[in-house]
């Protein structure tokens, strides 16, 4: 019975993963269909009248205004970094539109009033909006409230009304910031700072949407959260920003999915994430990342800056970072933990895939300063085609992190002759009684254990998919369930024409 | 001509360029060096390179007279020649700038060891630079010592070049240096089947950078690059190397071990790049660190860009307290504790000098760090 339930699903999820590289041979990233609905834009570029524009759009108070203004002033000022091992022509920060929405009235009061091409995208996308058709899904399937954010508006989110009786607060940041301007005001920013670097500040300035989560005290929330990004408009930017709040001891798991349409152009996205989790409080942030990466000459392709941070500024409390890189065209992202409480503690847990011609530069920074914090990296990294792989993170004891912990692991895997694979690990101790560990390995898949599963009668891309999905364990199995499953589907499909 | 102007000068760079303008007749290799020099002036925290090494904060006599009798040779240089070529990172640049003129030791097979003893009196500043010539398949000893007083700054390039299948042993000693400033930075190639084994051991100043540039420019070289470093007081000491695997076959192993007490600052960053062409490369790096006191830190970097798919890379970081269990093991077995540390560390240090062939080097070494941790004046114990 035991050896049953152990090789079952195993045996299971690799079929499934033959079946889907067999599948989309021909239609490899499924998500790149264009949805047309008419579209209310900002005028093209970027000034003060653009940051103006989003603001009156959203009917947002005076100080929020100035805020945007600030950070846009300030950004003027600044350059784009170039220290991340990145290629790519230099980014027109004008020729593009900076505010796009669905042109019927953004906000729809209940899930009649959307529109139904917008219904019909995320069905096609496989994310249910309908509350009714998740819970005329399998019986005892958990339930997953969603926000659906669909170029620069929040459309729909569902299961509000059951988080409330849990006193959760699930909602898009433009609604939170009418509903709940305390706690945006004192919150926002408070990670992320507005001048905290070039993207970061760009997103402060013009962010659009996204996602304000607020659980209080002592509350577990009772189901999963996740958003949805959509990027539909051409020559858009997506630049949304999160926020979530777990108050003292409480729990909460969130999970968000990207797509894009297939262009030939770049579309830019630059995303702020902010967590803050007080005493005894755990999130759980897992990303699956499956932007447009571009075809494979390169053409096309998202451009990935993202700014995520997590502030475990209670003691004991937990932040812990999830993500499954596949998608863009250029990724530079960093998800951190500032291990600000006594006993806090961060966890990093990373595949990233690249292929065709694909960039990654991705890792994390574990900023100890509490006493007896604990932190813990694991990152997969696979290079594939012609694409670039670089995992860079920092871990920095302070003085005053009594006790600190830290384990690192990265893992890099070449598949093929001209891809590349990098590692960049800073690692800065002011501790005596710190104990750091750091490890990280680079090879191709071992010859032997593919020589043994295609002698099973696999094919080679089969004996790579499953070769690769073994190397990736560590972390999948640190999604939620449900995603994890959809995950190992997408690392096949991602490496799929990466052999022969 | 007029030499090419630093951007914002410190008193200490426009010290350099002030004697740079008034040189007559340098050549062409020196004003390219200049250039290189000028194009980034003296490397601080902004400079990636030197993130954890703030060399033009460190540097602070503008005044420094430059001293041309500090370094001894054993035997004596075959030659002396003029600069072939300008170097392009700032610091060998600045050297060859100030020298002029390069010393060249053309080593076959039947060479004797070689000496090189850098004493950089008080307040003095030295700029040399050294090239280094090893037949093919000779075998060559050289051991470089380099001490700097007080104030004084040490600026010093050194090139190897290794021919076919030429085995060299490199031993790099960088003694106390207080309050001086020592930069050593060393570029070796390794062609077709050659061996460099290099140990390097470093006991910090206010600033110490021991660079090693390692070139696998043929099939089959192998390098071996070991290190250690002990810090006190205020010290700081800084092993950086830069291995570039560029064709097959070749492999690196390293193993450098760090120990610091009181307030000393340990830094090692370490860089291996394995360039498409380099299929087979077997390489591995690793750094372990002892902090003895809280004060101490120690900054590691170390970086792997692989552009290689058929290739073994892999490294290793650890930075830790003296293992509590160990130390009580042995006070339970009657040993004080001073001496249980004692011994605990240079087995930990010791690790770093197993590869040195020559057994008196050996021993030397191993005897410079047990000196230090018995010296109650600037070794571990001497807070406590």
């Amino acid at each position: 019975m035991a050896a049953n339930t152990d090789t079952a699903p195993a045996e299971r999820i690799s079929r499934e993963t033959v079946s889907d590289v067999a599948g989309l041979e021909s239609d490899k990233y499924k998500y790149g269909f264009q949805t047309d609905i008419e579209q209310d834009l900002a005028p093209k570029g970027l000034n003060e009248d653009t940051v103006r524009f989003i603001s009156a759009k959203k009917e947002e108070p005076e100080w929020l205004l100035e805020w945007r203004l600030e950070a846009f002033r300030r950004w003027q000022t600044m350059k784009e970094p170039s220290w991340a091992l990145l290629h790519y022509p230099p980014i027109d920060y004008q020729d593009a539109y900076y505010y796009a929405a669905p042109k019927t009235e953004a906000k729809y009061e209940s899930l009649d009033d959307v529109p139904q091409e917008l219904l019909d995208t995320y069905e096609k996308l496989g994310i249910p909006l309908r509350e009714q058709e998740v819970l005329l899904g399998v019986e005892g399937a958990p339930k997953v409230a969603v926000d659906a954010v669909f170029d620069s508006v929040s459309v729909a989110t569902t299961f509000k009304k059951e988080l409330a009786k849990a006193g959760v607060i699930f909602t898009s940041i433009s609604e939170a910031v009418r509903e709940y301007p305390d706690l945006i005001r004192k919150y926002l920013g408070t990670v992320v700072p507005q001048s905290d670097n070039f993207f970061a500040t760009l997103n402060s300035a013009v962010f659009s949407d996204g996602t304000f989560v607020y659980i209080p005290e002592g509350v577990r929330c009772p189901m999963e959260l996740s958003t949805y990004f959509r990027m539909n408009a051409a020559g858009t930017g997506q630049f949304e920003r999160t926020l979530i709040i777990a108050d003292k001891g409480s729990y909460v798991s969130y999970l968000e999915g990207c797509t894009a349409p297939m262009r030939d152009e770049n579309q830019l996205h630059a995303a702020v994430v902010e967590l803050v989790a007080l005493d005894d409080a755990e999130i759980k942030y897992s990303t699956v990342q499956n932007w447009w990466p571009g075809d494979e000459n390169g053409k096309g392709g998202v451009y990935n800056f993202v700014t995520k941070r997590g502030d475990c500024r209670g003691d004991r409390s937990k932040i812990s970072w999830t993500q499954v890189e596949t998608g863009s065209a250029i990724t530079w992202k960093y998800p951190s933990c500032i291990l600000k409480g006594d006993g806090s503690q961060g966890e990093f847990y990373s595949v990233a895939i690249t292929n065709g011609r694909q960039q990654a530069d991705t890792g994390t920074k574990m900023i100890h300063l509490g006493k007896n914090t604990r932190s813990r990296i694991i990152s997969k990294g696979i290079s594939a085609g012609k694409s670039s792989n670089a995992y860079r993170g920092l871990v920095r004891i302070n003085p005053t992190a009594e006790g600190a912990r830290n384990f690192t692991q990265c893992d890099s895997l070449l598949i093929g002759h001209d891809c590349a694979a990098h590692t960049v690990p800073y690692v800065e101790c002011k501790r005596r009684d710190a104990q750091l560990e750091h490890e990280a390995t680079t090879s191709k898949l071992s010859e032997d254990q593919m020589f043994y599963a295609q002698q099973r009668g696999l094919n080679e891309e089969e004996a790579v998919a499953l070769l690769v999905n073994g190397f990736c364990r560590d972390v999948l199995q640190h999604l939620p369930m449900e995603f994890a499953v959809e995950a190992q589907k997408l690392v096949a499909v991602s490496l799929e024409g990466s052999v022969g | 001509m007029t030499p090419l102007a630093v951007k914002n000068p410190t008193p200490v760079e426009q010290g350099y360029a002030d004697a740079f303008a008034t040189l007559e007749g340098a050549d062409q290799a020196r004003l390219d060096a200049w250039a290189n020099f000028a194009a980034v002036g003296l490397p601080n925290r902004r400079v990636e390179e030197w993130k954890y090494s703030d060399l033009r904060s460190a540097l602070k006599d503008p005044d420094a007279p430059l001293s041309l009798n500090a370094i001894g040779f054993s035997p004596a240089p075959s030659d002396r020649v003029l600069l072939e070529g300008a170097p392009a990172l700032p610091m060998p640049a600045l050297a060859a700038s100030m020298a002029g003129a390069a010393d060249v030791y053309r080593l076959d097979g039947d060479a004797e060891p070689v000496w090189i003893e850098v004493n950089v009196p008080e307040g003095a500043a030295h700029h040399r630079v050294v090239d280094v010539e090893i037949a093919p398949g000779a075998t060559a000893m050289v051991q470089e010592t380099y001490r700097v007083e007080d104030g004084a700054f040490l600026n010093l390039a050194i090139r190897y070049h290794l021919g076919e299948g030429a085995t060299l042993q490199r031993i790099v000693r960088q003694e106390d240096g207080g309050e001086g400033v020592a930069v050593v930075t060393a570029n070796v190639t390794l062609n077709t089947g050659a061996k460099l084994n290099q140990t390097t051991l470093a006991f910090g100043a206010r600033l110490a950078r021991l660079e090693t540039h390692l070139d696998h420019a043929g099939e089959n070289s192998d390098a071996q690059m070991d290190g250690a470093y002990l810090l006190t007081g205020r010290r700081h000491a800084d092993i950086t190397t830069l291995v570039s695997h560029c064709e097959p076959d070749c492999a690196t192993r390293q193993t450098v071990k760090g120990v610091v007490a009181q307030r000393g600052n340990g830094v090692f960053q370490g860089r291996y790049l394995v360039q498409r062409a380099a299929q087979g490369t077997d390489a591995r790096m690793h750094h372990d660190a002892i902090l003895l006191d809280d004060g101490a830190q120690a900054n590691a970097k170390p970086e792997l860009l692989i552009y290689a798919d058929d290739v073994q890379c892999a490294h290793g970081n650890t930075v830790g307290a003296l293992d509590e269990d160990a130390l009580f093991y042995m006070r339970s077995r009657g040993l004080p504790e001073a001496a249980a540390r004692a011994l605990l560390i240079e087995a930990f240090v010791a690790a770093a000098f197993g590869n040195v062939q020559n057994d008196t080097a050996r021993e030397q070494m191993l005897e410079a760090a047990r000196g230090w941790l018995a010296d109650p004046d600037t070794g571990p114990e001497a807070a406590a």
